[in-house]
C-alpha cells in the first residue's frame, strides 16, 4: 500500500545483506539481535502504543493507510491469512479450500462456531456480502480493481453507481451452496487470488451491520467496526487520541489474545515516542503499527545507550521509496528531462542522511524479497562516492537537459513531499541536487490527506514528488500493476502513466498461470518502466524498532511481519 | 524684577513642562554623548553593527558553500563530523558546514527583523498620526480598530496565517508587518496627541499649511525617539518570532539556511550531535540580546531620567 516515504531503514552491512539472502519473504532472524525467550505466555496486561498520526479509515473496504490497515487487522479477520511468520497462505475464516482445474471456481469451507463482536454468526452471507460491497460503485474503493476478477463485478459496478444494491443481492460470481461453503468463479485464473483475499479491504464484515456503512459514511458519521477479530474497538470516548482494544472473549483461535488491553495513544511523533519508551510509558516503538521507523536521530541515541541497544530489532522489509512524476506535465513529460533526474540524485547521500544507511541503494522498482527482484538493473549508473563520479553523472545530467532542450536548465515547479521525520532533509536535498544540473524545484511539505487529494485531482496537482510503497503480498502484481497500470491511474498510479503496451504485458502477466512466464513478463514491464524512468526509485525499505524488555515474543516476524501488520494477538507481557 | 517676555513658539519646541518628550534637535548630541558612554549599549552596537556586515558580505565571509553536502562529512551511518579542522563549527546532518549555514542565516534574520519592523512602524506610525491629528469620528474608527488588532494573539494569529498561506520570507515580513502594527499605533498616537494641541499647529492651518505637511513636518520629529526605540525593541521581537516561526517549520523553504529552523532540525539530535542546535541558538540569543541594549541604550540617551 503507499505510504509516505520511510526515512528510516535497517542496518546496512552484512546483517542486511544475508537476510535477504535468506529465502527472499522468510523473516532473517540472523539480523536480529539475540533475546532471551520468555518461554510461558502470560496472559492479562495492557499494551501501550503511539503512533503519530491517527487511523483515516475504519471501514475495511476504504483502509489504504498503514494505521488503518493495522487496526483494522486487530479488529477483522479474512478467509485466509499469512502464517506467524512467513508469507505463506493459510487458513483463517476459511478451515480449507478447492478449486478446478482451470483455475476459475474456489470453493470455500468455513469456519463454524464463529461469532462477530456483537454475538452475530459468521455466515457464508457475510462473506458474500463483504465481496460484493466491495465492488460496489458507491464504496469506491482505492482497492476496488484487485476485486475485478469475481465474475460479475463490472456488471455490479456499473448498476451502483449511486446506490448499493439490496444486502441479499450478490455478484453473479459469488454462490452460496450452504451456510459454511461458498463459492467464487474468477473471469480468468489468478495465481495470487489467495492473496487478495488477505487484503485488508476483504476482511470479513457483518453483513447485519455493514448494510448501513455506505448511509453512515455518507451521512459523514464513523462507522461501526464489527468483526471477528482478536481485539474489539471500544466505542470512541470523546477524546480522539487514544483508542482502546479490548480483548475479544469469543475469539474462535483457542488461547488468544493474550493481552487484555491495547491502548493506541495518538499524536507522539519519533523524538517524544523514542523518550516515552525509555521510560516505559510505551512497550514497543516506533509504532510498528505505523510502519515507521527510528528516526536517524533516534537510531544514532540509540547505538550510544546499551540498555535501548537490547531492545532494538531490525529486519529488511519489502518496500521501495521512489521520485515520482506526473509524465503527462512538463516539463517532466520529457523522458530526458526524467533520465537527468536520474543522474542528478545523489542517491548515496540520501541514503546516508534519511535511513543512516540501513536501506539499500534501489535503482529498480521490485525489492530484495520480492519475485522478480533483478540485484543487476542499473539503466542509471553514477558514482557518488568520488568526486570524480559526481561530476561525470552531473554532466551526464546537463547533456540530457541540453537534449531535451533545456540547455539553460528549467524550473520544474513544485516538489511535494509528506510530512514526516525527515521531510525537510529530503527537500533540501532533492532541491541541491537538481539544481546543480539546472533543474530548478520548489520543495511544499504536506500531509498524506492533502497529498492523497492533490494526486485524485483531475488534473492531477502532483507534477513532482516523493513516495513509496511497500507490498501487500509477495507478487510483483502488487508493484506494477498498482503503480503503473493505466487503470489504476488517480487510485494508486499517480505518474497517470497509462502505455498500452506495459498495460497490455500486465494484463497477460495477471492472469497467468505459469510462474516462470510471468516473472518474464513482469521482469519486461520493469525494464521498460525503468527505460522511461517513470520513477526514480532512490532506496528500499527496513523496518525496525524496540521492543520493551518485559514484551514478549521477541521474534522479529510478529512485530514485522513481510506482509501483515503487528500481530498482536500472539504479544504478552511478562510480570 | 521684570518678567521674561514670552517666547514665540517655533516648531520642534514644546513648552509643556513635567512632560518626557522628544528634546529638540540641537540636543542630539547630547544623546549621542550619552549613548557612548553606555558600556552596554556600545557593546550592542559594535555586535549589531557585525551582524549587518556579516549578512551583507555573506558570500565573501562565509568560507564554504551553505548548501554544499560535503561527501564523508556524513559517515555511513548518517553521523555528521563535529566542529574540526575545516569544519570550525562542524556539519549538519546533510554534510553542510554548520558555519556558513549561520552567516547566511544572519540574512533571513535581518531581513525579517528590519523589514518586518519597517512594515509594522510605518502602517502604526501613519495610522497613529492621522487618529491623533483628526480626532473625531476618524480617530474613534482607528483606535477601535487597533482595539481589535490588540485584542488577538500575536503569536497565534501569525502561525495560522503563515500556515494557511505558503511560507517565505516575503509572506512572513508581510505577515508580520500588517498584523503587528497596533502598539506602535497606540505609542504614535499618544506622543502624537501631545504635540497636536498646541497653538502653534493651529496656526500653521490657519497659515495654510496643508494637513500631510502639518503631521510630517510637525507631529512627526517630536515623536523620533520613542519611535527609534520603539522599533529596535520590535525588531529583536521580530527576529525571534521568526525563528519561532522557523522552528515549527513555517520559515523560509529548505534548504535556505535559517537559524530557526536548524535549531528546529538539530534538536531531535541532541543527544548525537549537539552542535547542531547549539550554535544557532547562541546565534539568535546574541542577536536579540544585541538589539535589545542598543534600543535600551538609546531610550537612556533620548529619554534621560531627570536627577531632580
Amino acid at each position: 500500500m503507499a505510504r509516505p516515504m520511510r526515512p528510516w531503514t535497517a542496518l546496512a552491512s552484512a546483517a542486511a545483506a544475508a537476510s535477504v539472502l535468506l529465502a527472499g519473504v522468510g523473516v532473517g532472524a540472523a539480523a536480529a539481535t539475540v533475546h532471551k525467550q520468555s518461554s510461558t505466555p502470560v496472559y492479562g496486561g495492557t499494551l501501550n502504543l503511539d503512533t503519530q498520526t491517527p487511523p483515516q479509515k475504519l471501514d475495511p473496504a476504504q483502509v489504504s493507510d498503514v494505521v488503518s490497515g493495522q487496526f483494522n487487522y486487530l479488529i477483522f479477520n479474512n478467509l485466509v491469512t499469512y502464517a506467524k511468520t512467513t508469507a505463506q497462505i493459510v487458513p483463517s475464516l476459511a478451515t480449507s479450500w478447492s478449486h478446478n482445474a482451470a483455475g476459475t471456481v474456489w470453493t470455500f469451507n468455513l469456519r463454524k462456531g464463529v461469532t462477530f463482536s456483537n454475538g452475530d454468526p459468521f455466515t457464508a452471507t457475510d462473506v458474500a456480502f463483504t465481496l460484493t460491497r466491495i465492488n460496489e460503485g458507491v464504496t469506491n474503493s482505492p482497492y476496488e480493481f484487485s476485486y475485478a476478477v469475481i465474475a460479475g463485478s463490472q456488471q455490479c459496478l456499473a448498476q451502483t453507481k449511486t446506490k448499493p444494491w439490496p444486502a441479499t443481492e450478490y455478484l453473479s460470481g459469488i454462490k452460496i451452496l450452504n451456510p459454511y461453503k461458498i463459492q467464487i468463479t474468477t473471469t480468468t485464473p489468478e495465481q495470487f487470488f489467495l492473496n487478495v483475499l488477505a487484503l485488508p479491504s476483504a476482511s470479513i464484515e457483518d453483513a447485519s451491520v455493514a448494510q448501513n456503512y455506505f448511509a453512515q459514511e455518507k451521512a459523514g458519521k464513523q462507522i461501526d467496526p464489527v468483526g471477528t477479530g482478536p481485539f474489539i474497538l471500544q466505542p470512541a470516548a470523546a477524546s480522539t487520541t487514544l483508542y482502546v482494544f479490548k480483548k475479544n472473549p469469543t475469539y474462535w483461535q483457542k488461547g488468544l489474545p493474550y493481552l487484555n488491553q491495547v491502548d493506541v495513544h495518538i499524536g507522539a511523533d519519533p523524538t517524544l515516542q523514542y523518550a516515552q519508551f525509555l521510560k516505559g510509558q510505551i512497550d514497543a516503538m516506533p509504532t510498528f503499527l505505523e510502519n515507521f521507523d527510528l528516526a536517524p536521530a533516534q537510531y544514532l541515541a540509540m547505538l550510544k545507550n546499551p540498555k535501548a541497544k537490547a531492545d532494538y530489532f531490525d529486519v529488511p522489509d519489502i518496500g521501495v521509496n521512489y521520485l515520482g512524476f506526473d509524465v503527462n506535465t512538463a516539463p517532466w513529460n520529457n523522458v530526458k528531462v526524467r533520465q537527468a533526474v536520474e543522474y542528478a540524485l545523489n542517491k548515496k547521500l540520501l541514503d546516508e542522511v534519511l535511513f543512516n544507511g540501513r536501506a539499500p541503494v534501489a535503482n529498480s522498482i521490485l525489492p530484495p524479497g520480492m519475485p522478480g527482484y533483478q540485484p543487476n538493473l542499473n539503466l542509471y549508473p553514477a558514482n557518488y562516492a568520488t568526486a570524480a563520479g559526481q561530476a561525470a553523472a552531473q554532466a551526464k545530467a546537463k547533456a540530457l537537459l541540453k537534449a531535451a532542450g533545456y540547455p539553460n536548465g528549467v524550473n520544474g515547479g513544485t516538489f511535494f513531499i509528506i510530512s514526516g521525520p525527515g521531510d525537510t532533509q529530503q527537500a533540501s536535498l532533492v532541491k541541491t541536487d537538481l539544481a546543480a544540473v539546472g533543474i530548478q524545484v520548489q520543495p511544499r511539505i504536506i500531509g498524506f490527506n492533502t497529498f492523497l487529494n492533490y494526486g485524485e485531482a483531475k488534473p492531477s496537482k502532483l507534477g513532482f514528488y516523493s513516495l513509496g510503497w511497500t507490498q501487500d503480498y509477495p507478487d510483483p502484481q502488487d508493484f506494477l500493476f498498482n503503480l503503473f497500470d493505466g487503470l489504476e491511474a488517480g487510485q494508486n498510479n499517480f505518474d497517470y502513466s497509462n502505455n498500452p503496451q506495459v498495460n497490455a504485458l500486465l494484463a497477460k502477466a495477471d492472469s497467468g498461470t505459469n510462474q516462470a512466464l510471468r516473472l518474464q513478463e513482469y521482469d519486461q514491464v520493469q525494464k521498460m518502466v525503468m527505460q522511461m524512468a517513470w520513477v526514480v526509485p532512490f532506496a528500499f525499505d527496513f523496518q525496525d524498532g524496540l521492543v520493551g524488555a518485559n514484551v514478549y515474543p521477541k521474534t522479529p516476524a510478529i512485530w514485522a511481519h513481510p506482509v501483515e501488520p503487528a500481530e498482536l494477538q500472539y504479544v504478552w507481557i511478562a510480570k | 524684577m521684570r518678567p521674561e517676555p514670552e517666547l514665540i513658539p517655533s516648531p520642534g519646541i514644546v513648552l509643556s513642562e513635567g512632560l518626557e518628550t522628544a528634546r529638540p534637535s540641537s540636543h542630539l548630541g547630547d544623546a549621542a554623548r550619552r549613548f557612548v558612554r553606555n558600556p552596554w549599549a556600545v557593546a550592542g552596537l559594535v555586535v549589531v553593527l557585525a551582524l549587518v556586515a556579516m549578512a551583507i558580505l555573506a558570500p565573501e565571509l562565509a568560507p564554504k558553500n551553505p548548501d554544499f553536502s560535503y561527501p564523508n562529512a556524513v559517515n555511513n551511518l548518517g553521523q555528521a563530523v563535529g566542529p574540526s579542522r575545516g569544519f570550525p563549527l562542524g556539519t549538519d546532518e546533510l554534510g553542510r558546514d554548520v558555519l556558513s549555514r549561520i552567516i547566511w542565516g544572519a540574512r533571513v534574520s535581518l531581513e525579517v527583523g528590519f523589514l518586518a519592523t519597517f512594515l509594522a512602524m510605518f502602517i502604526g506610525v501613519c495610522l497613529g498620526v492621522v487618529a491623533a491629528y483628526f480626532s473625531g469620528w476618524v480617530d474613534q474608527v482607528i483606535m477601535r480598530f487597533t482595539d481589535i488588532m490588540l485584542a488577538f494573539p500575536f503569536l497565534l494569529f501569525v502561525i495560522v496565517v503563515v500556515s494557511v498561506l505558503r511560507p517565505s520570507v516575503a509572506i512572513i515580513i508581510a505577515v508580520i508587518g500588517f498584523l503587528g502594527w497596533a502598539p506602535i499605533c497606540r505609542i504614535a498616537r499618544g506622543q502624537a496627541l501631545s504635540t497636536v494641541r498646541n497653538e502653534y499647529i493651529e496656526g500653521a492651518r490657519a497659515v495654510g499649511a496643508s494637513h500631510g505637511r502639518i503631521m510630517f513636518r510637525y507631529l512627526l520629529p517630536n515623536m523620533l525617539a520613542p519611535i527609534i526605540v520603539y522599533g529596535f525593541l520590535q525588531v529583536s521581537v521580530n527576529i525571534l518570532t521568526e525563528a519561532a516561526l522557523a522552528f515549527l517549520g513555517l520559515g523560509a523553504p529548505p534548504p535556505t539556511p535559517d537559524w530557526g529552523s536548524m535549531v528546529s532540525e538539530g534538536q531531535t539530535y541532541m543527544q548525537t550531535m549537539p552542535w547542531l542546535f547549539f550554535y544557532p541558538g547562541l546565534a539568535i540569543t546574541l542577536t536579540v540580546v544585541a538589539f535589545n541594549l542598543v534600543g535600551d541604550g538609546l531610550n537612556e540617551a533620548l529619554n534621560p531620567r531627570k536627577n531632580y
